[in-house]
């Protein structure tokens, strides 16, 4: 059953991480079913950038940061690794105080146990293949169907919650924290890594011009599926946090939101989901970032060879592993205040991102016949103009109100 | 050496002074030993996006490298009569094709990346020498590699530029976007000893001799008389002599007094005894005949500065300590332990902007001679590679004093007529 799964499904469902988890649990205990405003033109937008990431990679064989450095030179590279380096770094924190989070939830000292998990993602990382963690990401997913049930349990009100997709009726005015909000939740759905990530691993599995339209297929429907259970997410915790209107400081919190479907249960199931999708998160983040580096610069790219052999590469897994646990340790950091940022950084950094894929995209030299059609420009100049301008208002809108 | 790095976005002038686009990419024939051919200038702005169409956009000039007068740090000057070209068949672009592509190096099985291109001026021709695939070649573009290299030393890690020769790398492979590495071990028969020479030292000891220890020995035995005094010193240092034997039997007799000169006095004897009786006593006599050392020729009268030192304050330098030297040909480069590490002449310096830095236009390869160098191979050395005064170091390359030419010829001469 694996084997028919590829990179489309893969890469969305990783898109929901802790980092995810978080952000939607967050925003919609902030704003309700609101949070969800836009989430059909996201789950557009993230098949399209899939789409056309993933028809990239088809058809040069390259990365996306191949083509930056064989197409833009050193200086944009170095440029453009750095800014990965940071947003990566930020979901690298995310999921590491992820893993903090559960293990609170469990009542383990973290403060040990988080060290030797950081340890075991490294010997993860390796000694493991990429097989291995491709299972456990599908595993992850049926963490989500807890959400599933919990949201039909909470008996929530369905056609606010889709009205509320629509246009957010539920806001009484759009003000500076809501759209702050907004971009938090577009950037932790579609994200910088993702998309380096797609390109890397469509590339290494070695897809032919003919799998293209398969290809197309899988990333929809990976689109699809990760942005229903954000949808479930954002109805259950609408349902039961925001109702009563708790604030979600700590994963304790958040566990509320299954309590419907598990009642005294919840804090379990949820620390467990929790900490299987930090895992996921601080192992492949972390590897997106090396592997984005190996192609920028051309080190050694490989989890096959051995430390000495690809020093480069390793280095700059176990550099974000290490800056994550240290900023995990600080004991007056929690997942639930700093995850907005982390997700606003993403978000924000987009637009850069979607520049280079409408350049490569449209490029004949690279795509030969397989250009991106008039729609799919349409829909990426329009929403890297709309993330910008949102990022402008967002940035200028918060210097203005301290 | 140039970097294209450093060349790259250079303005183009005409001997008049107008501005006639800034360079963007040089054009090389596709042979054997490629040589730069052509400029190619764009006019106007640059364009990051459209590296790809260079050749339908209008606003383009392409000039043969024969009408290029001069240049230095700043810009590129034609000459008067510049024509306009246009691409060869076999022609292809220096950035386009080869830059930034991906090399695959069989021998380690690893994709790495050109980072730079290295060029070499033979002649009166620039040829590509190689590419950079390390650490250097990347820092060079952003003008941290200097820095860099300050930062790894302060940490004792030693700091190399990775280079792969022209020699290695499949030419066919790149009209198609991909460089292919030969594996070297193969490929090294056919490159030409010299080249290989060059190559060596570019490269860190450990994989030198790793090199040295796959080939054939007469081949070696080639490479080893062309690598430049210095670097031949630290590779002999570590050949066993029952491994030298053979090489060494397999020299031309000069060449053979050569390498046995540098080499310490025990290892020397053990040497000539395990060589073959006839050789051993060749080269005895060769030795003895010539066995007058250099003390009494060196001359004091010399001037050393460090590398990072600008153009102006050496010139300072010249002006005020220099008054009484008999003859200055060579300013020296050593570093703090004063080391000898580098070299340059007059000319080279007066070609130079005030401000540029020492390190920028030095020479790495020097040619050297130590205190038990006989006169005839100093002399050798002198005549062999075209200069006027050779350094003598002592042990650990630091620098005693100076030879020249003038100082030698005459003792030399007497010896002619003396036999």
């Amino acid at each position: 059953m694996f084997s028919i799964l590829g990179p489309g499904i893969i890469s969305a469902v990783a898109d929901n991480d802790a980092g995810g988890v978080a952000t939607y649990t967050v925003a919609a205990s902030l704003y309700g079913y609101a949070a969800q405003f836009l989430i059909i033109p996201v789950t557009v937008l993230l098949g399209v950038t899939q789409e056309v990431g993933s028809r990239i990679a088809i058809v040069s064989r390259r990365g996306l940061a191949d083509l930056i450095r064989e197409r833009f030179g050193v200086k944009w590279s170095i440029g453009i690794f750095i800014l990965l380096f940071i947003t990566n770094q930020a979901v690298v924190i995310q999921n590491v105080s992820g893993i903090r989070a559960s293990l609170t939830l469990l009542n383990l000292p973290y403060y040990i146990f988080l060290p030797l998990v950081i340890i075991l993602i490294w010997l993860l990382l390796l000694k493991g293949n990429f097989k291995t963690i491709q299972r456990g990401l599908l595993i992850l997913t049926l963490f989500y169907f807890v959400y599933l049930i919990s949201a039909f349990q909470s008996h929530p009100n369905w056609l606010r919650a889709i009205e509320n997709t629509f246009w957010p009726i539920d806001i009484k005015q759009f003000d500076v924290k809501y759209i702050f909000t907004l971009i938090a939740v577009l950037g932790t759905t579609i994200t910088a890594w993702g998309q380096f990530f797609i390109q890397s691993f469509v590339k290494d599995k070695g897809l032919d011009v003919v799998n293209l339209k398969h290809e197309k297929f899988e990333v929809y429907a990976g689109a699809f599926i990760t942005n229903f259970f954000s949808f479930m997410i954002v109805v259950a915790v609408s349902a039961t946090i925001y109702a009563n209107g708790i604030s979600v400081d700590d994963a304790a919190d958040a566990a509320h939101a299954i309590t419907p479907f598990a009642g005294e249960l919840a804090y379990i199931l949820f620390s467990c989901g929790l900490f299987v999708a930090s895992i996921m998160g601080a192992s492949i983040v972390p590897l997106s970032t090396a592997y984005a580096f190996s192609e920028f610069f051309g080190f050694e790219r490989s989890l096959d060879k051995s430390f000495s052999q690809s020093k480069m590469f390793y280095s700059f897994l176990i550099i974000q592993l290490i800056i994550g646990l240290i900023a995990a340790l600080i004991p007056a950091l929690s997942l639930f205040q700093l995850t907005l940022y982390a997700s606003f950084l993403n978000g924000a950094i987009l637009p850069v991102i979607f520049f280079f894929l409408i350049k490569f995209s449209n490029d004949s030299g690279i795509m030969g016949r397989h250009v991106n059609t008039k729609g799919e420009n349409y829909i990426l100049l329009g929403s890297s103009f709309v993330v910008l301008m949102a990022v402008l208002i967002t940035t200028i809108g918060s210097f203005f109100i301290q | 050496m140039l970097y294209f790095s450093e060349l790259g976005n250079k303005q183009v002038r005409s001997s008049s002074g107008e501005i006639i686009g800034r360079l963007d990419d040089l054009i090389f024939s596709f042979q054997k030993t490629p040589s730069i051919k052509k400029l190619y200038i764009v006019k106007g702005r640059k364009r990051f996006f459209d590296r790809k169409r260079i050749l339908d956009k209008e606003q383009k000039v392409i000039i043969p490298l024969e009408y290029v007068d001069r240049f230095d740090n700043e810009q590129f000057i034609l000459k008067k009569n510049f024509q306009e070209s246009t691409v060869a068949e076999n022609e292809l672009f220096l950035k386009k094709n080869l830059l930034d592509t991906q090399v695959i190096d069989i021998e380690e099985n690893n994709i790495v990346r050109v980072n730079d291109v290295l060029i070499q001026k033979v002649g009166r021709d620039y040829i590509i020498f190689g590419v950079d695939i390390g650490l250097a070649g990347l820092l060079r573009w952003i003008g941290l590699e200097d820095a860099a290299e300050r930062f790894f030393r302060t940490f004792r890690i030693t700091f190399y530029n990775q280079v792969l020769s022209w020699s290695d790398i499949q030419p066919l492979e790149l009209t198609r976007g991909r460089v292919v590495v030969k594996s070297k071990f193969n490929s090294l028969q056919s490159v030409h000893p010299a080249d290989l020479a060059d190559y060596l030292e570019t490269q860190n000891l450990k994989n030198s001799m790793k090199l040295i220890e796959g080939i054939d020995k007469h081949y070696v035995a080639d490479v080893l008389s062309e690598l430049s005094p210095a670097y031949q010193v630290s590779i002999l240092r570590r050949i066993s002599v029952d491994k030298l034997v053979p090489i060494v039997a397999a020299m031309h007799l000069d060449d053979a007094i050569d390498i046995i000169a540098v080499l310490a006095k025990k290892k020397q004897e053990a040497l000539l005894e395990k060589l073959p009786h006839d050789i051993s006593q060749q080269i005895t006599n060769l030795i003895h005949i010539s066995d007058t050392a250099l003390g009494k020729f060196i001359s004091p009268d010399y001037l050393a500065v460090r590398s990072t030192e600008t153009t102006a304050s050496v010139l300072k330098k010249i002006k005020n300590s220099t008054k009484n030297y008999s003859n200055l040909d060579y300013i020296y480069v050593v570093n703090k332990q004063n080391q000898l590490v580098g070299v340059f002449s007059l000319h080279d310096l007066l070609l130079q902007k005030n401000e540029t830095p020492v390190y920028k236009f030095m020479t790495t390869r020097i040619v050297t001679a130590t205190l038990s160098t006989p006169l005839e191979i100093a002399y050798r050395r002198i005549v062999k590679y075209k200069i006027t005064a050779i350094p003598v170091i002592v042990d650990e390359r630091q620098m005693l004093g100076v030879v020249t030419i003038d100082d030698i010829s005459e003792a030399v001469m007497n010896r002619i007529y003396a036999t």
